[in-house]
């Protein structure tokens, strides 16, 4: 018993954390943001710690359970997070706002997401991504005119509950035919049948369709992007940096492990969103002078490329999936993290022509951004580099040379669009003066290049134990 | 034979090493004394760099035209992508030579106070990476080197190129990264079917009948994408002709070179037909380039373009010398080379020099050498040995490359010739209006270069005169 509670302790200090905050919000009179991150990060800190204790318990082993697999995932989304977090706090300081219900919602998000990593059951995924919508809606909403968000809110709603009625069709559609929702029973119905017919196929495509829809792909991105341009800069970053891993590994458990069988279908479905997303994410990040819009675009480019690894459907799409997620979500933490160093008067810097010159009043920023940026291009000798070879090595073995040729030239479309950034950045005089930033921004740039570094000189130091777990398979 | 104290990556490292002391200093941009203190660690970089090739032209036997000194690293497990560094005495003096071009424009830039740290950073960062590209011995490095080298060339270009409209700095960039792309998919051709092979293999492994054009045509093209000749040749002379900072000037120059080096080092032992029928056109669009270009810079009044016809005339001339894949023809390449871009980067410092002091008197008078004797000795030298009068390497090596030309065929051989004249007679054309005596000219002997300038392009002469004895003449023991 006491050990089943112990097992569950990564679940259960998310929701300790919610009554303490909560407790701590209503009796407490000086709280301020750091309190919250400070509650956060222990909480946070010892989830880290019992998922990889644990990692390999699970108590409701046939609805989620817990591996190699999942414990990986699990703590690089924490680590982002905890990251993301006391950047955020830096905001919230600054801008003088509560930050209780960021924190807190931020939580119940991050506890949704390490359960959809977990889960065995395609019900109790679809119910976990909605209520992930359901979160990010009053997310997105924080601290923003009612004016200003509602038509994306409510389209973001309409579009989370259209994707719920078609997944949960889907679900029974399963139910119906293989008698349970559980992973194992699906994938071994699957694998018995012959030939898998229509309404399977139909079910596949309704459940993986709203797992597309939360990556943000093509043609479901504008949401995201808009979402990303409009909020406040910590849910901004949130919603960039911290789901698309979750999102990722449920994906690849689904497209690998489960629906194996229909290889065929999926390679279509998920190579023609990929690849949609690939060509409108780099086109339509070539049009744009927000900078937040910008990079919401470069997120959905790099999310499309990821897919095309996952296609490969074989042990090698995982690392690689995982080796280019995780190349990205580093530089585009670094990307975040200048933007919360980038400040004139008080306000936020939001188009590309606000940080004209930023590299001769900030110089450090400016390296920075180069460095992520060259690094987001797959430029060597940039991590990002990394990420592109793994991607590109494991589609040709499996894909040939058509998708290669196409995710290769949209490189050229989307270093277009940051090389936008850089020549607003070094090639341009400075617009007007940069408030002063904070040493901290200064410190998390400076461990994120020196994180960059050392996986440039020696990737497998960042990429070796990832290796041997994810091989390894399921 | 393996590297002793891993000597390779160490002139990789020197540069990168001193680009991080460089970024902390505490210069302030463009102040008086702005990046002092950068400018130093640079030139410290640098001779500490050339030193340690030096010493490395101690260890390995030039006489051998094959690879040495390896270092081998497990860079990546899955994908399994092993580094190889290694070095033969072609790749040694081409990085020689760059590293002294580096150096004269350094030297040549030591007055300039825009943001002098940033030009010095990325200069080093430039060095090291161009640095790895020769010493690569793997078709990995060998990539990663060539498309890395792009980072500090645009941002040189961007910012220090003067260019006026910088969508046309980002189509360089572009149009350079196209190429790298374009290598970065054969390289994952070579590598899912042979591995990470060494370059020394590469010249030996056959590609299928059914693919070898388009395998062919791919590494044609990326290496083609860095040499300015027709049609690739807008965004580089777009680029490069504007620049106006010397040292900008002479890194941007360096780029063809790249190219060139990477034909020899990826064109095969025995001859394909694909090579050859791209190595024909090649010739043929490489001799109508340099016509049209030497003729532009004949006729072109503007002395940046003259130079940048004269930088092009040759290396179409290297390159179309490094389609014979002859090894003595290669060693005759790299000592002509050697002296090659001593002579362009010491005439890019003169005529930025040049062009500044007409710019502050606001005056493109003719005679401008008349009255300042030191600078009109370095330039009428370097001139008169660029135009491959016996004065450097260029003269005897050259002789040797046009003779084997001529020997493979007799008409492109003229036509050669031909197009050589008439960038020389640019140059002469150019240093004739410089000397012609004219009264009106405001310059003054006080315009003329400081004698630490002169003692130092002296010893360049030295440098030049050296080689033309031996090419060698440094290797002693």
């Amino acid at each position: 018993m006491v050990q089943n509670w112990l097992i569950l302790l990564p679940e259960l200090s998310f929701l300790i954390y919610l009554i303490i905050s909560w407790q701590v919000n209503n009796h407490r009179r000086d709280k301020t943001p750091k309190t919250f991150f400070t509650l956060s990060k222990v909480f946070i800190l010892i989830t880290i710690i019992s998922t990889i204790v644990f990692y390999n318990k699970s108590v409701f082993s046939k609805v989620w359970i817990n591996d190699n697999y999942t414990t990986l995932f699990k703590t690089v989304m924490y680590l982002i997070a905890l990251v993301w977090f006391y950047l955020s706090s830096k905001w919230f300081l600054s801008k003088n706002r509560p930050s209780f219900l960021f924190y807190a919602l931020a939580m119940v998000e991050l506890l949704c997401l390490e359960m959809l990593i977990s889960s065995q059951n395609l019900g109790l995924t679809v119910f976990l991504l909605f209520c992930i919508c359901m979160l990010n809606w009053v997310l997105i909403r924080l601290y923003v005119d009612e004016d200003i968000i509602s038509e994306i809110s409510r389209l973001y709603i309409f579009f989370s509950v259209i994707f719920l009625l078609l997944s949960t069709g889907g679900c029974l559609i399963f139910f119906q035919e293989a008698k349970s929702l559980n992973y194992t029973d699906i994938a071994t119905y699957l694998q018995k049948t012959e030939i898998v017919s229509f309404k399977l196929r139909l079910a596949t495509s309704l459940i993986i369709a709203f797992l597309l829809f939360m990556m943000a792909l093509a043609p479901f991105h504008s949401c995201f992007v808009r979402m990303v341009s409009l909020t406040i800069l910590p849910v901004s970053g949130f919603i960039s940096l911290i789901p698309p891993l979750a999102y990722l590994a449920s994906l690849l458990v689904l497209s690998i492990k489960i629906f194996m069988p229909l290889q065929d279908m999926l390679y279509w479905i998920l190579g023609i969103f990929g690849g949609v997303s690939v060509f409108v994410g780099a086109l339509s990040a070539n049009g744009m002078s927000n900078l937040r819009c910008l990079f919401g675009y470069s997120t959905v480019y790099h999310l499309g490329f990821v897919i095309f690894s996952v296609i490969a459907f074989n042990q090698k799409s995982l690392l690689s999936s995982f080796a280019y997620m995780l190349v990205f979500l580093l530089a585009m933490l670094g990307i975040y993290t200048c933007f919360l160093g980038l400040k004139s008067r008080g306000e936020y810097l939001k188009t590309l022509s606000d940080i004209k010159g930023v590299s001769v009043s900030r110089p450090y920023i400016g390296v920075a951004f180069l460095i992520f940026i060259f690094s987001l291009i797959g430029m060597p000798p940039m991590t990002g580099f990394l990420g592109l070879i793994s991607v590109v090595n494991n589609t040709m073995a499996a894909s040939g040379w058509f998708p290669i040729i196409a995710l290769l030239m949209s490189l050229l479309l989307i270093a277009n669009a940051y090389l936008q950034v850089i020549r607003h950045l070094y090639f341009e005089a400075p617009n007007g003066s940069f408030d002063r930033t904070d040493q901290s921004i200064y410190m998390s740039l400076l461990l994120n290049m020196i994180l960059v570094i050392i996986s440039l000189v020696n990737p497998d130091y960042l990429l070796k134990d990832a290796a041997k777990i994810l091989t390894g398979g399921f | 034979m393996n590297s002793p104290f891993a000597l390779l990556s160490l002139i990789i490292a020197i540069p990168f090493f001193g680009l991080l002391f460089a970024l902390t200093a505490k210069d302030e941009e463009n102040d008086e004394i702005g990046g002092r203190n950068a400018f130093n660690v640079c030139v410290f970089s640098i001779m500490a760099n050339i030193l340690l090739i030096w010493r490395i032209f101690m260890v390995i036997d030039e006489k051998k035209q094959t690879v040495q000194l390896f270092e081998h690293f497990s860079w990546l497990q899955s994908p399994k992508i092993d580094i190889t560094f290694g070095v033969d005495t072609f790749a040694l003096i081409l990085i020689l030579a760059v590293h002294i071009a580096v150096l004269i424009g350094v030297i040549g830039v030591r007055s300039n106070i825009y943001k002098q740290k940033s030009l010095m950073i990325f200069t080093l960062l430039f060095l090291s990476m161009i640095t790895g590209f020769f010493v690569s011995a793997d078709i990995f490095s060998f990539y990663i080197f060539f498309e890395a080298m792009l980072l500090p060339l645009y941002m040189l270009i961007g910012m220090f190129g003067e260019v006026r409209k910088q969508s046309v700095v980002n189509r360089f960039f572009l149009y350079n990264f196209l190429g790298a792309i374009i290598l970065f998919a054969v390289t994952m051709y070579i590598y899912k079917h042979h591995g990470s092979v060494t370059l020394e293999k590469l010249a030996k492994l056959r590609v299928p009948k059914e693919i070898e054009f388009y395998v062919w045509a791919a590494v044609f093209v990326s290496f083609l994408s860095r040499i300015p000749i027709w049609p690739f040749h807008y965004w580089i002379s777009s680029v490069s002709s504007g620049i106006r900072n010397p040292l900008v000037f002479i890194i941007s120059s360096l780029l063809p070179l790249t190219g060139i080096y990477g034909f020899i080092r990826f064109l095969p032992d025995k001859s394909s037909l694909p090579v050859e029928l791209y190595g024909t056109w090649i010739n043929i669009i490489g001799i109508i380039t340099m016509m049209f270009i030497s003729l532009i810079g004949l006729i072109n009044k503007d002395s940046q373009y003259k130079l940048f016809a004269y930088v092009t005339v040759y290396y179409i001339m290297y390159l179309i010398g490094a389609l014979t894949t002859d090894a003595l023809i290669l060693m005759n390449i790299g000592f002509s080379v050697f002296s090659f871009l001593i002579i362009f980067a010491g005439m890019s410092v003169l005529s930025g020099y040049i062009y500044r002091k007409q710019e502050s008197y606001q005056t493109n008078e003719h005679g401008f050498l008349c009255r300042v004797p030191r600078l009109s000795f370095i330039y009428s030298y370097l001139t008169i040995a660029a135009i491959g009068m016996p004065l450097s390497a260029v003269f005897i090596n050259n002789f040797l490359i046009l003779s084997k030309l001529l020997e493979s065929n007799i008409r492109m051989g003229m036509l050669l010739i031909g197009t050589l004249f008439l960038v020389g007679a640019t140059l002469l054309q150019e240093l004739y209006k410089l000397k012609l005596s004219n009264a009106e000219c405001p310059i003054s002997s006080n315009d003329d270069i400081s004698k630490k300038m002169f003692y130092f392009m002296l010893f360049v002469i030295f440098i030049l005169l050296m080689s033309f004895i031996r090419p060698l003449w440094f290797v002693v023991g």
